[in-house]
């Protein structure tokens, strides 16, 4: 008896230790974690990140988190510097900022342990904003409606404004922190209902166009940075319906904006898969301020960027058709291109034509953004961004099985009878860059989790050396479920927040400036 | 002991520190069916006989919890699946593991007891892959196989025991091979000598190849039978044709049956099966639909033509299929189909070679079922909420095997009856749903001339809980 309970404590102090040792350098992989400057690593000189004990699972998990590990001899004044270095306690793993030589991590190293330096369960972990975090709630800096006012937006009652919530104040960094400061003047609107889509359209006479797309409705409102008054809404003529997409330019050149706004029509039967049935419209902004669609349902995915628009069908069993159309707008009408303009390997919203040259910025099958050549599809050798951007849980289209699977019985609750494909996050191209959504929050573990992390918006730029990420916006410890991009007065965005990673939370609307 | 310990800490000390092998997830479903069967013997004056399910024998109201659990975990080229299940009528001795009493009638109190056969939480269904090219798939365990339930489900679908292969041929062709064993239940003896260790064996040996022609799955199939258990040997060949021209989705199947007892019977029967929906608009697809099997016409001859497939399953089938339809149920007590089939497969009750539980019978009277139906989306009434409904007219092949009530020799008419049922569901979240089924059985002049006048009645209220 004695000896089996010896046995049960050495089996538990083994478990103990196993776990010790997997996560052996918990301050490093914190602080790689946290870093919000450039994603690049420097090792010390003479160093084999592939072969040398201590730090090639240094260098494999700081690639897993996304970052560049700089050749031999390379060092960086915008990322992060390793080190060894010996004290009075031993040889330490040093970890500093290349700006400015800020130590951010120091940790003894132990002999034997290097084979289990860092554990790669954490890869693309959230990073906060302790910034936002330790941000005081002041109240709201202009004369607004009373916060009752704030719930409700009706058409009823055009003139009503949502009030901010919240005014935002940068606080100082710490060292462990390195995020910019945040600009002085970004605002958040609480949100009636769950909104899923934002699009901004700049107005000439000062602020924004905002086009909210929800389930029901695509709503129009004005933003002149402190207020948002409700302008115009339309409903989709098929309901019910849910919000997948809205895209915004103006596809005539006349300055006016155009809208491309699609839903799904779910059909569901006792003992069929969900069949997601597009729906989509042009809406456009005519005299008089009314919101309406100047085209014909759709059916289709429809992607508006400028004054290029496409659309593409999808298949009864397949979530897209590879022929692309174009779409074009004269007159007030709208027509379809006879012939498919080209054919797609992918969805329309999972790709974005590079600005100014003939390739395009797609999702591979790792969830990484990667080049490929317009014309060929294919893959620009080097292009790949090593970027961790998170599982987007956005809106999805349910697209039957042709050959159902029977998971765990014959009944139509047993099957496997539709897959539901996730629509892409949105990319957009601005200045020359391309934007879209870190999603760095997560959710939690079920039950017991609470969400942790901050979402942000990243800048893709491309040079010589392939494409790289940079984040001007400041995080947001909520889930972004879509967001915005505009040059007006220097880049601003718009970002839309919610409690909940579906989307399906109390929701928010912020306005951001650059750090 | 001591040794023992050590080693399972090393092994949980190392599965703690190993990267994960294998992608896992676990899955569920948890049913809970109030239901209500009446009158299955058409005789509102006799209590009806115990009716089966898959919980086992029932009367009148009840209770069931259909409750699974599955796990799968897979890689590139395999995986394993297993579910595990328990399936009672719900009562304090299945929820407390008590007695397994099955279903029996205690004479001397004239009452049924009640049943627990499913209250056993085991593995139900398994599945395990390997493949090893595009075109070699290994394939075994006991999961949900079919030959023809995208059509008719005329010959067979069910969860017995499997190995076999299948892959992909060409981009457009597939196939199937299956062995199944159904029934290896051991020798018999004929006092003290070994006269077979197969006479209670059932396998089934099929192959099922599917090509693609445009819109259409053309998929011919064959399947023998070895049922030993039966001594009758019977070979099936069939075709299926399944599709979608428009708005129309079609789908055909025939099958024939031609074998032999070792008596010297000979099997020889046909079924067949047309159907074609319409896709009119989201909140009404209509279908039409006509299902048939061979009966026949002397039990007393040495020509066995009644139907029997290997398992029907046309509980299941898309069109004509409905999971607690009253035609689906057990009317083994009057109109003849067993649990899952729509043909009168335990009427007559002689020459019996398959059906589910081997209880189909080859003197059966067939029958030629009409049936029209619809089913759509009510969403514009209430989110989510979706129906189907449908009416079967079934008339018997042939007659001269079925016997009056009355004992009179006048010939039993050739029209079985009518059903009629309705099945609404409204799914209030993605993981929990409720659906209802109410389903008559209107006799018929050919059901009253043997059972009675009195309509059969079922209510089925499901509360299904999936994640």
């Amino acid at each position: 008896m004695r000896q089996g309970v010896r046995g049960l404590i050495i089996c538990a102090l083994f478990c103990v230790a196993t776990v010790v040792n997997a996560a052996s350098w918990p301050q490093v992989e914190h602080r790689l974690q946290q870093w919000q400057g450039t994603k690049e690593i420097a090792l010390p000189h003479g160093i084999d990140p592939f072969e040398d004990e201590l730090f090639a699972p240094v260098a494999e998990t700081a690639l897993m988190q996304g970052y560049m590990v700089l050749p031999d001899g390379v060092t960086t004044k915008t990322g992060l510097v390793f080190s060894i270095r010996d004290t009075s306690r031993g040889e330490m793993l040093v970890l500093k900022r290349g700006e400015d030589g800020a130590l951010l991590a120091m940790e003894k190293i132990r002999v034997g342990a290097a084979p289990t330096v860092l554990s790669t369960a954490t890869v693309a972990r959230p990073q906060p904003l302790p910034a936002m975090a330790a941000a005081p709630v002041v109240a709201p800096t202009v004369s607004v409606p009373p916060a009752s006012m704030v719930q409700s937006v009706a058409l009823s009652t055009p003139q009503r404004s949502i009030s901010p919530v919240i005014s935002a104040t940068a606080t100082t960094l710490s060292v462990q922190h390195p995020s910019p400061a945040i600009s002085q003047n970004e605002v958040v609107f609480e949100m009636d209902g769950t909104p899923i889509q934002v699009v901004v359209w700049p107005v000439a006479s000062g602020g924004v166009d905002l086009y909210v797309m929800y389930d029901d409705a695509v709503q129009r409102m004005h933003s002149d940075g402190e207020r948002l008054q409700l302008k115009e809404r339309f409903e989709p003529p098929v309901s019910p319906v849910r919000a997948l997409r809205l895209d915004i330019g103006d596809m005539d050149n006349d300055g006016q904006p155009e809208l491309a706004a699609v839903w799904a029509e779910d059909i569901r039967g006792v003992s069929d898969g969900t069949n997601s049935l597009l729906h989509s419209w042009i809406l456009s902004v005519a005299k008089g301020d009314s919101l309406q669609a100047i085209s014909e349902d759709l059916t289709g995915y429809v992607a508006l960027s400028g004054n290029q628009a496409y659309l593409q069908k999808r298949l009864e069993y397949a979530a897209f058709a590879p022929e692309v159309y174009a779409l074009s707008l004269a007159g007030g009408t709208v027509t379809i291109s006879e012939k498919p303009i080209r054919l797609d390997t992918r969805l329309l919203f999972d790709q974005l034509q590079w600005p100014d040259n003939d390739s395009a910025l797609v999702w591979n099958d790792d969830d990484r953004l990667m080049l490929v050549a317009q014309g060929s599809n294919t893959r620009i050798a080097g292009s790949t961004l090593l970027t961790d951007f998170g599982r987007y849980q956005g809106p999805v289209v349910s697209i039957p099985l042709k050959d159902p699977e029977y998971r765990s019985g014959f009944s139509a609750g047993d099957r496997v009878m539709a897959r539901d494909v996730v629509l892409g996050r949105r990319l957009i191209a601005q200045q020359g860059s391309v934007f879209t959504l870190v999603r760095g929050r997560s959710e939690g573990l079920p039950l017991v989790g609470r969400p942790s992390g901050a979402d942000r918006l990243v800048k893709i730029d491309r040079s010589e050396h392939g494409l790289s990420a940079n984040y001007p916006f400041a995080a947001i410890e909520a889930f972004v479920v879509d967001f915005s991009v505009y040059d007006q007065n220097g880049l601003e965005a718009v970002v839309l927040l919610n409690e909940k990673a579906n989307g399906r939370g109390r929701s928010y609307l912020r306005m951001q400036g650059q750090h | 002991m001591k040794r023992l310990l050590m080693l399972v800490a090393v092994l949980v000390a190392v599965a703690l520190a190993a990267p994960s092998w294998a992608a896992i997830e676990f899955f569920g479903t948890a049913k809970v069916k109030p239901t209500y069967f009446s009158n299955f013997d058409l005789n509102d004056k006799d209590d009806d006989s115990a009716i089966g399910t898959e919980s086992g024998g029932v009367v009148g109201g009840h209770l069931r919890s259909e409750l699974r659990f599955g796990w799968k975990a897979a890689g590139d080229r395999w995986s394993v699946k297993m579910i595990a299940e328990t399936d009672v009528i719900m009562t304090k001795n299945s929820a407390d593991h008590g007695d397994k009493v099955g279903v029996s009638y205690d004479a001397a109190t004239n009452k049924y007891a009640t049943t627990d056969d499913g209250a056993d939480f085991g593995i139900e269904r398994v599945e395990l892959l390997y493949k090893f090219a595009p075109s070699i798939e290994l394939q075994t365990g006991w999961d949900i196989r079919a030959l023809d339930i995208k059509s008719g489900g005329l010959l067979y679908g069910d969860d017995h025991p499997f190995i076999g292969f299948r892959g992909q041929l060409a981009e457009k062709t597939k196939y199937e091979l299956l062995y199944i064993p159904i029934q290896n239940v051991g020798g018999a003896k004929d006092g003290a000598d070994v006269i077979s260790d197969e006479v209670n064996d059932w396998s089934v040996y099929s192959l099922k190849i599917n090509q693609q022609m445009g819109g259409f799955n053309v998929s011919p199939f064959f399947a023998y039978s070895d049922n030993d258990s039966r001594e009758a040997q019977v070979m099936y060949y069939g075709l299926e044709v399944t599709g979608k021209a428009g708005l129309f989705k079609p789908s055909f199947e025939i099958v024939a049956a031609d074998g032999e007892f070792d008596s010297g019977a000979d099997i020889s029967s046909l079924a067949a099966f047309v159907g074609v929906e319409m896709d009119v608009c989201k909140a009404f697809t209509p279908y039409v639909a006509l299902r048939y099997t061979q009966g026949d016409d002397d039990a007393s001859d040495d020509d066995v033509e009644g139907w029997v497939g290997i398992t029907d399953i046309g509980r299941f089938t898309p069109l004509m299929g409905m999971d607690g339809g009253i035609l689906s149920e057990d009317l083994g007590q009057s109109y003849g189909a067993r649990l899952y089939s729509y043909a009168p497969e335990g009427a007559v009750g002689s020459n019996p070679y398959g059906g589910i539980g081997n209880g189909g019978f080859g003197d059966n009277p067939g029958s030629i079922v009409a049936a029209l139906g619809a089913k759509g989306d009510l969403s514009s009434i209430a989110d989510k909420l979706s129906y189907k409904t449908q009416v079967f007219m079934i008339w018997y092949d042939e007659t001269d095997n079925l016997n009056q009530l009355d004992g009179s020799t006048k010939d039993v008419d050739d029209y079985a009856g009518t059903t009629f049922d309705f099945q609404l569901k409204y799914a209030l979240d993605a993981n929990f749903s409720i659906d209802y089924i109410f389903g008559v059985l209107v006799p018929g002049d050919g059901l009253e001339d043997q059972y009675g006048d009195d309509t059969a009645m079922t209510n089925c209220l499901t509360l299904s809980w999936k994640y």
